[in-house]
């Protein structure tokens, strides 16, 4: 395994620049500048590129022109905003594309805030959907501009003018330039702090020129420190003392670091990197970029740069958008199999096996991947969640397939593995889906043991909805009944599979919350979801037993079913309530109810039809 | 002799499958409906109105509450139990499976009538030896003395039903004009109180009742009562969110008089050591909470620490990390206490049906392929 992630790593290496693999400690994370970027990038565009006039440029090529240069990347569409509600309201022109550039806002500046200003004095309980939009385009806006002044100390700024070639010269200043820069400014602290002294007692009236200005600088050096403080890129690790921390550029100057030699000299990598930047000279800023994480790595062990680093390879690699497409592909070779009626296609089956197989291993190396790069289990959070059911139906159908050899376990596979794929990215939180978890949750135990055991039960219970959907459609094409009777067995036992996961996994939760929280159950609306699924497949099993159900009926079940898993999963997140509603997500709830209204529609259509066509009663 | 005790009428029914789906459809309906319920009026609200009650009403339609469905299936249970089910091999699992259900369905009728929930909040360096009730309040009557306090405590329920209640130690009539779940309390400074002979730590002049909060915690309950010993009479107002005490004549010369969260008293006594929120680096958010504490158990004193997933038990009681405050004035950490006789019938029954059902599935997968061979 360790070898494995060594060769991936090496691999990932022999494509990464050093400007990506500078590691940045974000939202209480240690990742690399490539991952920071994209992560930024898509939660303020959307997306994970972004396109200029000319080129399609990557995420941390849109944050080097953002923090190295004045306004390169101002023109950028580096905003998303859907509603054009929003835009009307800011006074700026719509745009069909739903993107806008900070030179497209920034002239709406004071109404953003304004806006955002008044919606933080509602409850937040009152505030609607477009007001969270308001605010959150606020944050972005604050967060783009606190980028844009990550290294605002290097560029000449004019509130550090000095025109006077004498006071150039005495102070050790460049000459000719009249403009500096704060870096350059700050650097004459020690005389500021002499004069400051001399003139402290002296009435201002006796303050010579020299000492007035010394002052006039002082005050802002020290206004400039205090307002840049927590500024974002916080890229310098720190072993001060024992204490272990990261600090940004800004807080290396402000907090008088910059006489720790290693510190200067990182500083000034820093710098060079900014000024090569600007100036085009990519090679030299790459060369910048190598020194400063050779220089950070060889003196800060205690950072696992390995690990960090995995995570370029993992977002180069893409491994379950490209499972995605192969379940994808492999889907329509298995469904273009079913208009071959005469013999069975071999060739077909062959490569549609492949794509698969070939998909469920990107997807397990994706989770592997996950696990190393977070030291996690494979299940922490509502995304995970779906890469990991997702990747359990893969397993569960290609099982299927290999003792059937029909086409049914490959259908199974493919699609759920394609659908859960695609709820996976469209449901990816904000920017990390490998973020920080809440203390409650920071405990690997229970995470590998009830998690794994509850999300594999929802895996069970929708694999079996999906073989419900086969046995109804077989039904309705008047299938033989030796094809439909293995597919209503094959059901029958992934339910089963499906209630004792979710059973055990349901006590499980019980017991971790009355390690945690001191009761075993206290009906919170997660826990009633986990319960509804056990509910829900005990009436199944009990309706056989009472003689209610037939085979077609219990193939209805077993698709409401899967309505009954999405409620439990992550409908119960939509409400907003409860101990568990860690996983917050707004704007799915239409999209599920959807969902839910036309699973039950089909349900209604197919279970009748497929009762008469095989003259057979549903209950 | 089991076989034709089942074909009694009221058994017929008791041991019928259809009973079973039909309390599992009205347990899928309640939990549903319970749970969106939650999101208006809060999970206390939700679990009084379907969980803990034997019918919901619906307008003016009853439908059966969470308690009534679990009891007719505990019943519905023992009697498939005692009356149905065959002692087969092939059913080996099943047996094991139901009677694992039995016992996790005992154990949550004990925890439901026999648990008691508190809270202990300290602040670092203050310690205790009772919990406080969430839910229940008392009217706390005690007089200083210079080594032990002994408190005469009336629960709140007797002060919502009694109109008059006798305080013998201390020779005292209460009389009840008023009490008040939740309320609010407005008080004055006004000199007319001492007039008007109402006396109330906090000046409090009116108390006013409100409707109950759907948190349970955030009731504060109101009395309006006149405190009569001897031939002197005192017309008093006692609100939940008082912390000084009302002074009162009583036999033993002056009676302090608190309205205040039920105390339990504790085996053991609890110091705060220390509380330290250990956050993510660089980051606001809270990677671990944990109170440091020192246990004085019968004299013998010792430190553990309390933090997620991480609690301590003692004499059946169980301290968990809930919450905390951290201000100017210091940190303060609150332990929810439970104290549950039920305790471990979850974890045995969870044991004994888990490995019921997987008997249960593996027998029948071994049983097709031998008949199949």
């Amino acid at each position: 395994m360790r070898i494995i992630l060594l060769l991936l790593c090496l691999f990932s290496l022999s494509f990464s620049s050093s400007w990506e693999e500078l590691v940045v400690m974000d939202q209480g994370r240690n990742k690399t500048v490539d991952a920071y970027a994209r992560q930024i990038l898509k939660r303020l565009s959307g997306k994970q590129t972004i396109k200029s006039a000319e080129t399609k440029l990557a995420a941390q090529t849109w944050l080097a022109d953002l923090i190295f240069t004045k306004n390169k990347a101002d023109s950028l569409p580096s905003f998303q905003i859907d509603n054009p509600q929003i835009a009307d309201a800011y006074g700026i022109n719509r745009k069909s594309s739903r993107r806008y550039s900070y030179n497209d806002l920034s002239p709406a500046s004071f109404k953003i805030q304004s806006y955002a200003e008044e919606i933080e004095k509602k409850e937040k309980d009152d505030r609607s959907l477009l007001d969270k939009e308001f605010l959150r385009i606020y944050a972005n806006l604050k967060y783009y501009e606190s980028l844009k002044d990550v290294f605002k100390f290097l560029f000449p700024n004019a509130a550090f003018t000095l025109k006077d070639t004498v006071l150039q010269n005495k102070w050790g200043l460049e000459p000719k330039k009249d403009i500096y820069s704060f870096w350059e400014i700050f650097s004459l602290s020690p005389i500021f702090a002499k004069s400051v002294e001399k003139i402290a007692m002296e009435p201002k009236t006796n303050w010579g020129y020299e000492d007035s200005l010394a002052y006039e600088f002082s005050q802002i050096l020290y206004e400039w420190s205090g307002f840049y403080q927590n500024s974002p890129f916080v890229v310098i690790p720190l072993d001060y003392k024992g204490s272990k921390h990261w600090i940004a550029p800004w807080d290396v100057l402000s907090n008088g670091l910059m006489n720790i030699p290693y510190l200067n000299s990182e500083m000034h990598h820093l710098k060079h990197m900014a000024e090569f930047y600007n100036q085009g000279r990519s090679k030299q800023f790459l060369l910048s970029a190598d020194s400063l994480f050779q220089s950070i790595s060889k003196r800060s062990e205690w950072v696992p740069f390995q690990r960090i680093l995995t995570e370029n390879f993992y977002n180069k690699l893409e491994p379950f958008y490209r499972s995605n497409l192969l379940y994808g592909f492999g889907l329509l070779l298995a469904l273009f199999a079913m208009l071959r009626k005469r013999s069975f296609p071999k060739r077909l089956w062959q490569a549609s096996m492949l794509l698969t197989s070939i998909g469920i291993l990107l997807h397990t190396i994706g989770i592997l991947l996950r696990m190393y790069i977070s030291e996690r289990p494979p299940v922490t959070n509502l995304y995970e969640t779906f890469v990991f059911v997702g990747w359990t139906c893969v397993i569960f159908g290609l099982i299927i397939e290999y003792r059937k050899r029909d086409f049914l376990g490959l259908r199974m596979a493919s699609f759920s593995g394609l659908a859960l794929g695609l709820l996976a990215l469209k449901n990816a939180p904000e920017g990390d889906t490998m973020g920080v978890l809440v203390a409650v949750l920071d405990s690997n135990f229970w995470l590998s043991t009830h998690v794994i055991t509850i999300t594999l039960g929802y895996a069970g219970t929708i694999g079996a909805g999906v073989l419900g959907h086969q046995y109804l459609y077989q039904c309705i094409v008047q299938k033989s009944a030796e094809i439909r009777k293995s597919t209503y067995e094959n059901m029958m036992g992934v339910l089963a599979f499906g209630l004792c996961l979710s059973f055990v996994g349901t006590i499980l939760g019980g017991i971790w919350a009355d390690q945690s929280w001191g009761r075993f159950w206290g009906w919170d609306p997660k826990e009633n979801g986990a319960l509804l699924i056990v509910l829900w497949i005990a009436i199944l099993y009990h309706s056989r037993l009472a003689g209610w159900l037939k085979p077609v009926g219990l193939a209805a079940g077993a698709c409401i079913g899967i309505i009954i898993v999405m409620l439990a999963w992550f409908g119960i997140n939509l409400l907003g309530v409860g101990l568990h509603s860690y996983g917050f997500t707004d704007g799915a709830a239409t999209a599920l109810l959807t969902y839910c209204g036309l699973q039950v529609l089909a349900v209604f259509i197919l279970a009748p039809w497929a009762a008469h066509r095989v003259g057979q009663k549903i209950l | 002799m089991r076989r034709k005790l089942a074909k009694l009428p009221i058994l017929k029914i008791f041991t019928s499958q259809k009973l079973t789906v039909i309390c599992l459809l009205c347990l899928v309906m309640l939990t549903f409906w319970g749970t969106l319920y939650q999101t208006n009026y809060g999970l206390w609200a939700a679990q009084e109105k379907f969980f803990r009650s034997w019918i919901v009403w619906m307008g003016y339609l009853p439908f059966p509450g969470a308690k009534l469905v679990i009891w007719v299936m505990t019943i519905n249970l023992i009697c498939v139990c005692l009356f149905l089910f065959k002692f087969k091999f092939a059913k080996l699992g099943i047996w094991i499976m139901h009677l694992g259900l039995l016992s996790l369905l005992i154990g949550g009728g004990i925890t439901h009538y026999f648990a008691v929930e508190s809270q202990i909040t300290l602040s670092e360096g203050a310690y205790t030896n009772s919990s406080q009730s969430l839910e229940y309040w008392e009217l706390a009557v005690w007089t200083d003395s210079a080594d032990t306090k002994r408190v005469t405590s009336i629960p709140d329920n007797m002060l919502a039903s009694e109109p008059s209640i006798l305080l013998p130690k201390q020779k005292t009539t209460l009389s009840i004009q008023s009490y008040f779940r939740n309320s609010a309390a407005y008080a004055s400074s006004s000199d007319n109180i001492k007039y008007m002979k109402i006396t109330s730590a906090s000046n409090i002049v009116e108390i006013e009742k409100r409707d109950m909060n759907d948190e349970i915690e955030r009731n504060k309950p109101g009395l309006n009562a006149t405190w009569i010993f001897e031939n002197d009479t005192t017309f008093i107002k006692f609100f939940g969110g008082e912390v000084i005490p009302t002074e009162l004549p009583c036999a033993q010369g002056t009676c302090k008089v608190l309205l205040r969260r039920k105390h339990y008293p504790l085996p053991f006594s609890v110091k705060l050591v220390d509380f330290v929120k250990d956050n993510y680096t660089n980051s606001d958010m809270a990677k671990s909470y944990e109170s440091t504490v020192e246990i004085d158990d019968q004299g013998q004193k010792r430190n553990v620490k309390i933090f997620m997933n991480n609690p301590f038990r003692a004499h059946g009681y169980t301290l968990f990390q809930a919450s905390f405050t951290q201000d100017a004035d210091g940190e303060t950490s609150t332990f929810s206490t439970v104290l549950n006789p039920g305790r471990l019938l979850p974890y045995i029954s969870s044991i004994i049906s888990g490995v019921g059902l997987a008997i249960h599935f593996i027998l029948m997968s071994w049983l097709k392929r031998r008949k199949k061979i």
